[in-house]
């Protein structure tokens, strides 16, 4: 069977399915995670946490999307089984965006709900709940000049003298209506499932400098202000709270035994990282105002 | 005691307002309830909170898809919890394109239905949603009305199903999964500590009187008006002034024509009449 090899998250990643969305790499050496496609279980033996479609220990994931694929992950191991009928972007999206967060975890990562840019080697996060807008903004970013290092789901590392944010999946995700403010056609895109109207935005640019420290965070919040309204997070307190809120998966997919690990990796962020809290009117059109706001913070 | 008590309505039917009134007996204080911090009722089409017991994002998948989970959803909350829950719900009691209810009525413990002279309904949705009164009006006649039903753009709440007034009113009512009972917002506002203190008995809360007073006092539409004139309330849509406008009964009069009541009444006849709104004789009931 053909094999493809990726780098994704600062892991090399080797697959039995193509995944194009990812930044392909050689073959040689060593892997962190493989993918394969195979036999899942129907549950874990031992499961900590047991959610409508999914079950999860200190070791193991277990995924299933009805009608899509199962998945069943550990550290270093994922398995698909895809459903009859369905289709091989459906499988990837819900790869890409519920099983790799949970491996992250499983590899001691901290992946945050955020989308990573960066411009003349400083980065920043736009962190958000799903339907947030950050692939909106990251999108209309990219329009600007700042390049993408990763949407959607972000992993911050720590360096001797920094934080850095890996390179991830570079492109948004984004609905119809938002293509569509970007001047763009949308049969110019490919759906990211047959049935639903997201779409993969590759017409970004991506090319960017490994060099970047992180240097801003900003959370994204939907409110009933009337306008765009940016605050600084002072306390400590408050930014630990808002960085915990967005881990990918938050608790159910975290579980106490990984808590102290994911209190440790917050904790240097929180005292060295400037947060913001960007508040936005529910159901309203706000994308240039909000861009507006970051860029003057950036400058800041 | 696990399971779920649905504080069902057609929007803008004195849901709200019930909420409040359970915070204020539920905290027991000698002071209003802070409006803006009262105890969670979430909605039940809230998207972030509910994706989290799912293991996936909803937002890759199409809203029947949503709706195959959302009974799975509402039976793990209610398991999840070692107390009732309670859950606010807009949505109509609806069967899934599969059979199944949407709600999981063997862990429902019972429901609350607000229902609302359509009139009055359609007055208060055009202000909340700052839409025209011939838009309200279509809406409340309109037998396939959803709420954030769009599949191009995002949206913090799931898709609801919400249907014409008396199509949403009679799924409820006519329903016999679930108990409940039924509060006339006109009975809430005209003979208040009567109406809400049997909702407490229903809801087998066994509060005392007084208490219950206390808690209607606290609730009235002028104290939790001030409180939003004064700081605000987290529920007011974007761009809209307020969100305890009037609190009135028979605003139509002031606000919609003789075509928009015309209307209201040829579509939704036989359900005003089975909830007092109007006569035998098809005249409307102040």
């Amino acid at each position: 069977m053909q094999r493809y090899s990726y780098n994704a998250f600062g892991l090399k990643i080797i697959s039995e399915l193509e995944l194009p969305e990812l930044q392909p790499t050689d073959e040689s050496g060593v892997y962190d995670i493989k993918i394969s496609l195979g036999k899942v279980p129907v549950a874990l033996a031992h499961p900590k946490i047991t959610g409508i479609r999914f079950e999860r220990n200190e070791h193991e994931f277990l995924l299933n999307v009805l009608n899509v694929a199962g998945y069943y992950a550990s550290a270093n191991e994922i398995v698909i089984r895809q459903y009859n009928d369905s289709d091989l972007d459906s499988v990837r999206i819900f790869l890409y965006t519920s099983v790799f967060p949970a491996i992250l975890i499983l590899n001691k990562y901290l992946p945050i709900q955020a989308s990573a840019l960066e411009r003349g080697g400083k980065a920043f996060l736009i962190a958000g709940e799903d339907g947030a807008g950050k692939s909106s903004i990251a999108g209309a970013l990219n329009k600007r000049g700042y390049n993408i290092i990763s949407d959607d789901i972000s992993v911050i590392v720590s360096t001797a003298d920094c934080y850095k944010a890996l390179p991830g999946i570079v492109f948004p995700i984004l609905w119809e209506n938002t293509i569509k403010h970007l001047g763009k056609e949308i049969n110019e895109f490919k759906k990211v499932r047959p049935v639903i109207n997201r779409y993969w935005f590759n017409d970004i640019s991506t090319e960017f400098n490994n060099e970047h420290n992180l240097t801003k965070i900003f959370f994204l919040k939907e409110n009933n202000c009337d306008n765009v309204e940016c605050k600084e997070v002072v306390t400590d307190k408050e930014k630990h709270s808002l960085l915990i809120e967005k881990t990918a998966g938050g608790n159910f997919l975290f579980g106490n035994e990984n808590k102290e690990l994911q209190l440790k990796q917050c904790e240097g962020i929180v005292r060295d990282i400037s947060m913001w809290e960007i508040c936005r009117p529910a159901d309203m059109d706000t994308i240039d105002e909000t861009i507006s706001l970051i860029e003057k913070k950036l400058l800041q | 005691m696990k399971g779920i008590y649905w504080l069902a309505s057609y929007p803008k039917s004195g849901n709200t307002w019930f909420r409040i009134f359970l915070s204020n007996l539920l905290s027991g204080k000698d002071e209003p309830v802070d409006i803006n911090n009262m105890p969670e009722i979430p909605i039940a089409s809230n998207r972030h909170i509910f994706d989290k017991l799912i293991g996936y994002s909803s937002v890759n998948l199409t809203l029947d898809e949503i709706d195959d989970l959302r009974p799975d959803i509402y039976r793990k909350y209610a398991r999840a919890n070692e107390d009732a829950k309670f859950l606010k719900i807009h949505d109509a009691y609806t069967r899934l394109i599969c059979g199944e209810r949407l709600l999981p009525y063997d862990d429902s413990l019972a429901a609350i239905y607000f229902i609302r002279n359509p009139l009055d309904v359609a007055v208060s949705f055009a202000f909340h949603s700052r839409i025209s009164m011939d838009e309200a009006v279509d809406k409340i006649c309109a037998d396939g009305l959803t709420l954030c039903g769009i599949d191009t753009v995002s949206s913090s709440q799931y898709r609801q199903i919400i249907m014409s007034w008396s199509k949403h009113v009679e799924s409820w009512t006519q329903q016999i999964d679930i108990d409940i009972h039924v509060m006339r917002f006109e009975d809430m506002k005209n003979r208040p500590l009567e109406t809400f203190a049997h909702a407490v008995d229903f809801l087998g809360m066994d509060d005392k009187l007084d208490r219950v007073e206390k808690a209607v006092d606290f609730s009235d539409f002028k104290i939790t008006k001030a409180q939003e004139e004064k700081s605000g309330f987290k529920e007011r849509p974007s761009k809209v002034k307020s969100f305890f406008r009037e609190g009135e009964t028979a605003s139509w009069k002031k606000h919609l024509t003789m075509q928009h009541i015309q209307k209201i009444i040829d579509v939704n006849r036989n359900v005003m009449m089975r909830f007092g709104y109007l006569t035998g004789d098809g005249e409307i009931i102040e």
